[in-house]
């Protein structure tokens, strides 16, 4: 059971309770949740696949010069843009979520009834 | 209102992913059959390699050492050179997905009326001013050490906004639009100026033309401190716009 | 300065994005004459460089001035080249479309960022770039989405954004155990490897987690809750970025995969049977159920929706067959339902303005009126059915022969399409025949001219298109095959993108 292993299990429980989460839950807000939880499951999924025992952390100081065994620095440029890409989708998500409780009055993703209400008042879009 | 068939979606849930988890699990540590499977690229056969040695040119391999000069790329933070430099056009690309999702919150918000709002606390309008002192030196001092130290424009710019947004909870003043969108357009067509001088002098778009510094010395990447900087202040714009967009219609004022 | 053309080709809906929120301080119109501006100059560009690329094949531009597999390499070949005029040329039509709507600043600027997106997504080589640029096409998607109809808007809205999300880290973990495994990220370097194969259960899951990614872009069935919402919840000339831009985009970006990275490769070596076989089911159950959906459908936008579903259902099944002729057909069926699908929405978004319903059995008579509109109604709907004469006819009769040699997935799509086949035809000529109907002279007041009539430009450049290509497809035959070949070669597509074996890593074809 060494570090790597522990990494690994980790990221894949936080992607499973992220897609349960997704599946099951009816709240908007806990589901934009469970996306985040499934998001930084997978950012931690691509650090750990980087990780390679004893390795320095890859900035070159004056103890530590390109000969001395790095963590691969890919993954964590590729987390980079991950992390800010899951930051824009949350936000547009929360707009979203925002406009949807000023226009159903619930929170709730299941609003059986509505759309006979729709079709009456005719509130088209062309 | 709960659901009646809560319990059996959760149940079902469980059942679907507990399923998923198990048979990904055995697929990925599976080692009895031939072939490469998870985590078995060699790392000096990894495209990494070649990025922390700094010779993606055939040239000669030196030994990249703290306070030697002449390599093709002259940043001591690693993970900086990838971003900034040899895969800078993913980080454009991140860029433009925090603009377009300043620009969605932007399009999308709505004013409402408030039910409540309570008015900034003592402790708040006494301490902020003198926290955000501290977070915007601490801001700019990661941004502008982005290629020495962990951190960059990114998480930078994020401080500063944070600081930002503290300053909108606390005093009434007056959001200007237009300030903020002409920061925007302006750290924008900066980094695609930057681009477009590469192409000139460098022939592709994006190319760090200039000379190589010393590394472990603050000014020895140029590029890296240029283009950081924008995106700095380019993030640090787009996210407060979005603390503000939520701030404002909150308080039932009129958004952008 | 080399490369300029094909940069500018690339970088030009960005600068167009970074100059708008400065010359809307200026002047209120100055986004939409901004965008005509560029999407004409980005024709322009295009179409120089198109019979130079047509002939001796792409430029390849390092961003960052870093060789292939160490840096990010934009390959401008054939595909990518046609694809990205076909989608300025949309693009265009769509802003001369909506010459009269009122859009804010913010719109255009997401369109522009969408439109960029699209390109840069068929252009690219790496495969992590593909994933920020679909990611950057999601949030333009669900911001514009959202930003017509408030109510059916955020519905949409919020169904797209949780399946986006879901799908697109699936397709993350995928890269980076793919990552993991080679140890690289480019499409044109993984296809190259001649050392390594991967573990078959492996590469199942790699290339699932790529695959339905690309399953959600081209709105297939398990993942295409958002579909009805956002197509009747927002303005026609969106759902017409979403059908014809979005619907190339992710045809291209389909065929790189496929033909590049997972057919016949080293690395998906034996698995590839089994994920075109998951491709054809999708493809299969997309069409039967976009079908019968859209003959079920009252409204008139949500119909066309579903149309969509079951019109990209036919470019999958055409790719997962294979070969160049599969190629062919997916690209035939592409451009086909590009041209024909926008124009039925810009009719359908005029006609539901005109007659204040969005349910076509309220347009009923709408053709006396309008004629023009209404006959390229009946024009477009015909070649997406596919009758002789129209363009669609060319697509769907080489994915029936492709369709019959490809065992007995071919065989049940085979039977599929000719079933959608039938649909088409009664819930399409239903709807134009009710344009047609004789009807009440107060029903007929109702309807009164909104806006100019420039809308009827675009659809008649449509329209003229369908049928030109239709009668005389031996104009652009050599270019379609130029093409598919392009797709289909991934020999050449390697000798492009990859530097010399000098500068690749020791270890063969690593």
């Amino acid at each position: 059971m060494n570090v790597l292993t522990v990494f690994l299990i980790t990221a894949g429980a936080l992607m499973a309770i992220g897609v349960f989460g997704i599946l099951t839950r009816s709240n908007i807000i806990k589901i934009l949740l469970s996306i985040n939880i499934l998001q930084t499951g997978v950012n931690l999924l691509l650090i750990a696949l980087g990780y390679r025992d004893g390795g320095a952390a890859p900035i070159i100081t004056s103890q530590v010069s390109s000969a001395v065994a790095m963590v691969d620095p890919l993954p964590q440029a590729l987390v980079l843009t991950s992390i800010v890409i899951a930051f824009g989708t949350t936000a547009v998500g929360l707009v979203i979520c925002l406009n949807y409780y000023m226009t159903h009055k619930s929170l709730d993703v299941h609003t059986f009834g509505n759309e006979e209400r729709e079709h009456q008042q005719k509130e088209v879009v062309d | 209102m709960k659901n009646r068939y809560q319990s059996l979606i959760d149940i079902a849930g469980l059942i679907i992913v507990g399923i998923a988890v198990y048979l990904v699990g055995t697929a990925l540590t599976d080692t009895s059959v031939a072939g490469k499977g998870m985590n078995s690229a060699d790392f000096k056969q990894r495209v990494s390699y070649r990025y922390v040695i700094k010779s993606v040119e055939p040239s000669a391999k030196m030994e990249v050492k703290w306070g030697e000069s002449g390599y093709e790329e002259s940043s001591a933070n690693i993970v900086t050179s990838i971003v900034v430099n040899y895969r800078g056009f993913d980080t454009l690309g991140e860029v433009l997905v925090l603009f377009a999702s300043s620009a969605a919150v932007s399009l999308l918000i709505l004013k409402r009326v408030p039910k409540k709002t309570f008015p900034p606390t003592q402790i708040m309008t006494s301490s902020v001013p003198l926290v955000n002192l501290l977070v915007f030196i601490l801001g700019s001092f990661i941004i502008l050490h982005g290629h020495l130290t962990p951190g960059g424009g990114f998480p930078g710019g994020a401080i500063i906004a944070s600081g930002v947004i503290l300053m909108a909870l606390v005093f009434k003043k007056a959001f200007r639009p237009q300030m903020y969108l002409m920061l925007e357009s302006i750290a924008g067509m900066g980094i695609l100026i930057a681009g477009l001088l590469g192409l000139m002098y460098g022939e592709s778009f994006l190319k760090d033309f200039f000379p190589a510094g010393q590394i472990g010395e603050l000014f020895s990447s140029y590029f890296a401190m240029i283009l950081y900087t924008l995106i700095g202040i380019k993030v640090a714009v787009e996210i407060s716009n979005i603390g503000f967009h939520f701030i404002s219609e909150s308080k039932g004022e009129e958004a952008v | 300065m080399k490369g300029l053309n094909a940069t500018l080709f690339l970088i030009l809906p960005l600068i167009t994005a970074f100059l708008l929120p400065l010359g809307a301080l200026v002047h209120k119109r100055f986004g939409k004459m901004l965008n005509l501006a560029t999407y004409g100059i980005g024709i322009g560009l295009g179409i120089t460089m198109l019979i130079p690329t047509l002939l001796t094949g792409g430029a390849v531009l390092n961003m960052g001035g870093w060789p292939a597999p160490y840096g990010i390499s934009l390959y401008l070949g054939p595909l990518a080249l046609c694809s990205g005029i076909v989608i300025y040329l949309i693009a265009l039509l769509i802003e001369i479309n909506d010459i009269n709507k009122s859009r804010t600043t913010y719109y255009h600027l997401l369109f522009n960022l969408f439109v960029f997106a699209s390109i840069a997504m068929v252009m690219t080589t790496d495969i992590f770039n593909l994933f920020v640029m679909m990611e950057i096409g999601s949030i333009a998607v669900a911001g514009m989405a959202s930003s017509a109809n408030m109510r059916m808007g955020s519905r949409g809205g919020f169904k797209y954004i949780v399946m986006s999300g879901l799908v697109s880290m699936l397709m993350l973990a995928a890269i980076g155990l793919l990552y993991s495994a080679t140890g690289t990220l480019n499409i044109a370097h993984l296809a190259s490897r001649t050392a390594d194969v991967l573990n078959p259960s492996f590469a199942l899951i790699v290339g699932l987690g790529i695959l339905f990614a690309l399953f959600f872009e081209m709105e297939q069935f398990p993942f295409n809750s958002w579909i009805p919402e956002i197509y009747e919840g927002s303005s026609s000339s969106f759902t017409a970025a979403l059908a014809g831009i979005g619907g190339i985009a992710g045809t291209a970006v389909l065929g790189r995969i496929v033909f590049t990275l997972l057919q016949d490769g080293y690395l998906f070596y034996g698995t590839f049977a089994k994920l075109s076989a998951v491709i054809f089911t999708v493809a299969i159950a997309s069409i039967v159920i976009g079908e019968i959906a859209a003959l079920n459908e009252k409204n008139l936008k949500r119909t066309l929706g579903y149309s969509s579903v079951a019109q990209f259902g036919l470019i999958l099944a055409a790719f997962a067959c294979g070969g160049s002729n599969g190629a062919l057909a997916g690209i035939y069926l592409a451009l086909s339902h590009t041209v024909a699908k926008p124009a039925l929405l810009f009719i359908a978004g005029y006609f539901t303005r005109v007659s204040g319903s969005g349910d076509w059995r309220d347009m009923k008579g709408i053709g006396r009126k309008f004629p023009l509109l209404a006959g390229a109604f009946i024009a477009a709907s015909l070649s997406i059915m596919g009758v002789p004469l129209f363009f669609g006819f060319w697509g769907k009769f080489e994915l029936l022969q492709v369709l019959l040699k490809s065992g007995v997935f071919g065989a049940v799509a085979f039977g599929a399409v000719l079933f959608g086949s039938i649909f088409e035809g009664i819930y399409l000529l239903r709807i134009g025949h009710s344009f047609f109907v004789q009807t009440s002279k107060e029903n007929m007041t109702r309807y009164q001219p909104k806006g100019t009539l420039l809308t009827a430009v675009p659809v008649l450049i449509l329209v003229a298109l369908i049928v030109f290509l239709g009668v005389y497809p031996q104009s652009i035959v050599r270019s379609f095959e130029r093409i598919a070949a392009d797709l289909v070669d991934k020999a050449q597509y390697v000798k492009f993108v990859l530097p010399t074996a000098a500068l690749l890593p020791p270890g063969g074809g690593l």
